[in-house]
């Protein structure tokens, strides 16, 4: 039984840090080509959630024969315009002023974003279905095919993300911009596509993670609380300044969460990760994967 | 129309001033440079050598005055843009990115021919001129000595296959011994048909390579001419060259 149990947190962990990954690569992503911290990725992930949301309820209402199936690609759709359209309209216009007042546009999205969701679809809370349901039972291991589903989605925007970072030329054009952005516009590199690209793709990351987050905690404005923090904590923790830090950061998040509230307390569980966080912060001060960001000339 | 062998202008820069704020770095200054000629722009420390590169290059735009390639106007186009017409930079400082490899570097140098051909089959050419970045091929481009990181701005910026090629500076902080092979590679890039304008602190040794040289003071064209008469002149002479 012990085992069983055991095996259940582990798979609800990666579940869940599969997700804490993909929010907190899209962070990353974002931030190491533009120099943006985008606190209002939650948010933003959110909105499309309720987006998707609203495509899946007039989908079911209408009959349609595959109601999810249309929600999921429409939220593939709206992130990708969602993203490209803030980054069009309140990130390329700030791109001269400093560090501080890119913080401070990102801060205000969280306001407007929020606002915004607030009063176009109202403050109630909505039950969205998993995208795979049902549950399996091996002698008493209960597995929900949906956390396979998560993870499986997950590892393949990952997987797909990597490959192109590593080995397209596009992608390499992507590590230059974050390096050297100058630079990289003396190679013949658009480096506003580049930007572009990034919000695109980090939006379309929160999105999934805010569709493959929406069964537990429901369809609401406060939905990704918990997501978001989370996500940039595991950034942290696994390193601003490289790819994979972020989704081994996510990864160890979820599990530990899941243990440290199952096996020693749920009152103590968020107090007990973020202490093990700043431990480790202090023997890695740039996080498990991370180095010391190089000076940009 | 008879004479066939008319001379192409392949970068012409007229009148441009630039700033710095309020502060002026380049007043009025003028540069032509014909199809497979190798130009040399001197100057001391400050001169404003580096501000008339990025005017060409778009990096920084210009108040008065134009920029024109192969005779088309690309005044205030940005860098992306002039990249993508044949033009490359070999900035001050080599400005190789060091976090990729010496492999991706010269990759990311091929980004305007993406379309036209495959990054790999160009590779092998840009090899047999800097046989040690063969053997880097791995290594991050950030652990590479200072000449070695000069050899791989020059051969990420001929992955380009440019039509010009700008070099700032080159020599700066290396050994006499691989500023000499540095200076042989870029003759005999220039004899492969690509035309060079190059930045030097070093007139010696950029007169006994050009063709002809332009020489910068606080932002105003002093003297220009072909290499071999400015090398001769007393003033220059006095001024650049060392001898009293
Ligand atoms: N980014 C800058 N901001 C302000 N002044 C600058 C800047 N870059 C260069 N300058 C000034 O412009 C002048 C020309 O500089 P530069 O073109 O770099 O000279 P060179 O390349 O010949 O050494 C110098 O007086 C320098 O101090
Ligand atoms: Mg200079």
């Amino acid at each position: 039984m012990g085992r069983i149990i055991f095996i259940q947190n582990i798979i609800g962990g990666l579940e869940t840090g599969s997700l804490y990954a993909l929010a907190a690569l899209g962070v990353v992503l974002i931030y190491r080509v533009s120099d943006v911290t985008n606190f209002a990725q939650g948010e933003m992930a959110m909105f499309s959630t309720f987006v998707t949301f609203t495509v899946w309820t007039y989908s079911r209402a209408a009959g349609y024969s595959y109601p999810y199936l249309i929600a999921f690609f429409s939220a593939l759709i709206f992130s990708a315009v969602f993203g490209y359209l803030i980054e069009r309209v309140f990130i390329r216009p700030t791109t001269e002023s400093s560090l501080l007042g890119k913080m401070i546009v990102t801060f205000g999205l969280i306001l407007i974003v929020n606002g915004s969701a607030s009063a176009i679809f109202g403050t109630d809370s909505h039950y969205l279905q998993r995208a795979v349901g049902g549950t399996i039972i091996i002698s008493n291991l209960v597995i929900r095919p949906h956390s396979f589903f998560v993870i499986f989605l997950a590892l393949v925007i990952m997987g797909v993300l990597f490959y192109m970072i590593k080995y397209t030329m596009f992608g390499v054009a992507i590590r230059a911009t974050a390096q050297d952005r100058e630079t990289a516009r003396l190679m013949g590199v658009n480096t506003i596509k580049v930007t572009a690209f990034t919000w695109i793709m980090a939006t379309i990351m929160g999105a999934m993670a805010g569709l493959m987050i929406a069964p537990a905690t429901n369809v609401s404005t406060g939905m990704m609380a918990d997501v978001h923090l989370k996500s940039f904590i595991a950034a942290v923790l696994g390193g601003f300044t490289s790819f994979v830090g972020p989704v081994i950061g996510g990864l160890i998040i979820g599990v530990m969460d899941n243990l440290v509230g199952y096996y020693i307390s749920t009152n103590w569980q968020t107090v007990i990760v973020y202490g093990i966080l700043i431990l480790i912060l202090i023997f890695k001060p740039y996080g498990l994967f991370g180095t010391r960001p190089q000076k940009k000339v | 129309m008879e004479n066939t062998s008319v001379e192409t202008e392949m970068l012409t820069v007229r009148n441009i001033s630039a700033y710095y704020g309020n502060i002026q770095a380049l007043d009025s200054v003028s540069i032509k440079i014909l199809a497979g000629e190798i130009v040399s722009l001197l100057g001391a420390n400050g001169a404003g050598k580096t501000t008339t590169l990025k005017v060409i290059t778009g990096q920084l735009k210009t108040r008065r005055g134009e920029v024109r390639l192969s005779g088309r106007d690309i005044t205030g186009e940005d860098p992306e843009k002039i990249a993508n017409l044949g033009l490359t930079m070999i900035p001050e400082g080599r400005k190789i990115f060091p976090e990729l490899s010496v492999r991706e570097n010269l990759k990311i140098g091929y980004y305007t021919r993406r379309k036209k051909g495959s990054w790999q089959d160009k590779l092998p050419e840009v090899f047999e001129i800097f046989p040690v970045l063969e053997d880097r091929q791995e290594q991050s481009g950030g652990t590479l000595s200072g000449g070695e990181q000069q050899m791989l701005a020059i051969a990420r910026g001929l992955m380009a296959e440019p039509r010009i090629m700008l070099l700032d500076e080159p020599s700066l902080g290396l050994a006499p011994m691989i500023v000499k092979k540095i200076f042989e590679i870029i003759k005999n890039i220039n004899q492969e048909g690509t035309t060079i304008l190059l930045v030097e602190q070093n007139a010696n040794l950029a007169l006994k390579l050009a063709d002809r040289a332009y020489i910068l003071e606080t932002g105003r064209l002093v003297h220009s001419g072909p290499a071999r008469e400015l090398s001769q002149d007393e003033k220059v002479r006095e001024a650049y060259l060392g001898s009293r």
